[in-house]
């Protein structure tokens, strides 16, 4: 018994990674997720500083998907949206500064902005952000949304451990 | 209907055969000819991993792209083990991306409309207190 069930194991793992590397290498297709995007700078907790300095701008929903791997298409913050408004409260996006205002201890990416950590924001939804831009001193994100049907934990989607399709 | 003793060491025989070829013999290739996935190595560790991808248009203007950013255009697995990767995540999936980097550079190039070339650093840490070994591939884009 244990053995017939070593050899389902094996043969699901060899499959599964199997999976992954035909993700990789022949294209995954974007079977969709909800996901939102909001261009915001700064922290609440600073004050409104961040939203005078770059300011947030307009809401604006990104494409759900559709972009196969390798086949190009629209930055998702550009595509035709097809997904409702997000339904959780993203939050605002860290406070980063940058460019020459950010002092001696910024470091070098700082001047275009790196994306800072991603977040749960609830068990199946994950925030994100993109489109960093240096903007009097402050880094301006787009925050997006990212829905994670296996589940959001640490900052990412669920992981098997073994790979599955 | 009865099975000679011939017969059955033939079997005995293509039996040891298949278990050679299966528990060596294609885990060796493997392991000595590329990245060692029909060996085993699926369990084998679990790495903290980090990306970071930086494109540029040649003009002098460079931006960064969210690892989180591919995973919302991927599917199946690619899209979980991408997504978060902004911070280090563990698991062993890591060393798998390690060994498509250039696939997934492609991928960002696709991604990121304009850039000329795209960068991306997988960073592996096998452990929290552990050196951090960073893998670099560029790619020009529209070069391939």
């Amino acid at each position: 018994m244990s053995s017939r069930f070593s050899g389902f194991l094996a043969a699901r793992s060899s499959a599964s990674v199997l999976a992954l590397f035909c993700a990789l290498s022949c294209g995954g297709e974007n079977t969709g997720g909800a996901s939102a995007s909001a261009r915001t700078s700064g922290d609440s907790g600073s004050g409104g500083s961040a939203n005078e300095a770059g300011g947030a701008a307009g809401h604006q929903t990104s494409g759900a998907g559709g972009a196969l791997f390798g086949a190009g298409g629209a930055p998702s913050s550009g595509g035709s949206s097809d997904a409702g408004p997000p339904n959780v409260d993203a939050g605002p996006p860290p406070l980063v500064t940058c460019g020459v205002d950010a002092g001696a201890d910024a470091s070098p990416d700082a001047a275009v902005c790196a994306p800072p950590p991603s977040r749960c924001a609830d068990t199946e939804t994950l925030v994100y952000y993109s489109g960093g831009a240096c903007v009097d001193g402050l880094c301006q994100f787009v925050t997006e949304i990212l829905h994670c049907p296996t589940g959001c934990v640490d900052g990412g989607c669920h992981r098997n451990f073994t790979l599955t399709r | 209907m009865s099975v000679g003793p011939a017969e059955t060491r033939r079997w005995a025989r293509l039996h040891r055969l298949l278990l050679l070829l299966v528990c060596v013999g294609i885990p060796a290739e493997s392991w000595l000819g590329d990245d060692g996935a029909r060996a085993w190595t699926m369990y084998a560790r679990s790495d903290a991993f980090r990306l970071r991808i930086r494109a540029d248009d040649g003009d002098g203007r460079a931006w960064w792209i969210a690892p989180t950013e591919l995973a919302a255009r991927a599917s199946g697995d690619l899209r979980t083990v991408l997504s978060g990767t902004e911070q280090f995540q563990l698991g062993p999936q890591g060393r798998t991306l390690r060994n498509h980097l250039g696939a997934l550079a492609g991928f960002a190039c696709a991604a990121a409309p304009g850039a000329r070339r795209v960068s991306l650093t997988l960073s592996l840490r096998a452990r929290e207190d552990g050196p951090v070994e960073d893998v670099t591939e560029a790619l020009q884009c529209g070069a391939r």
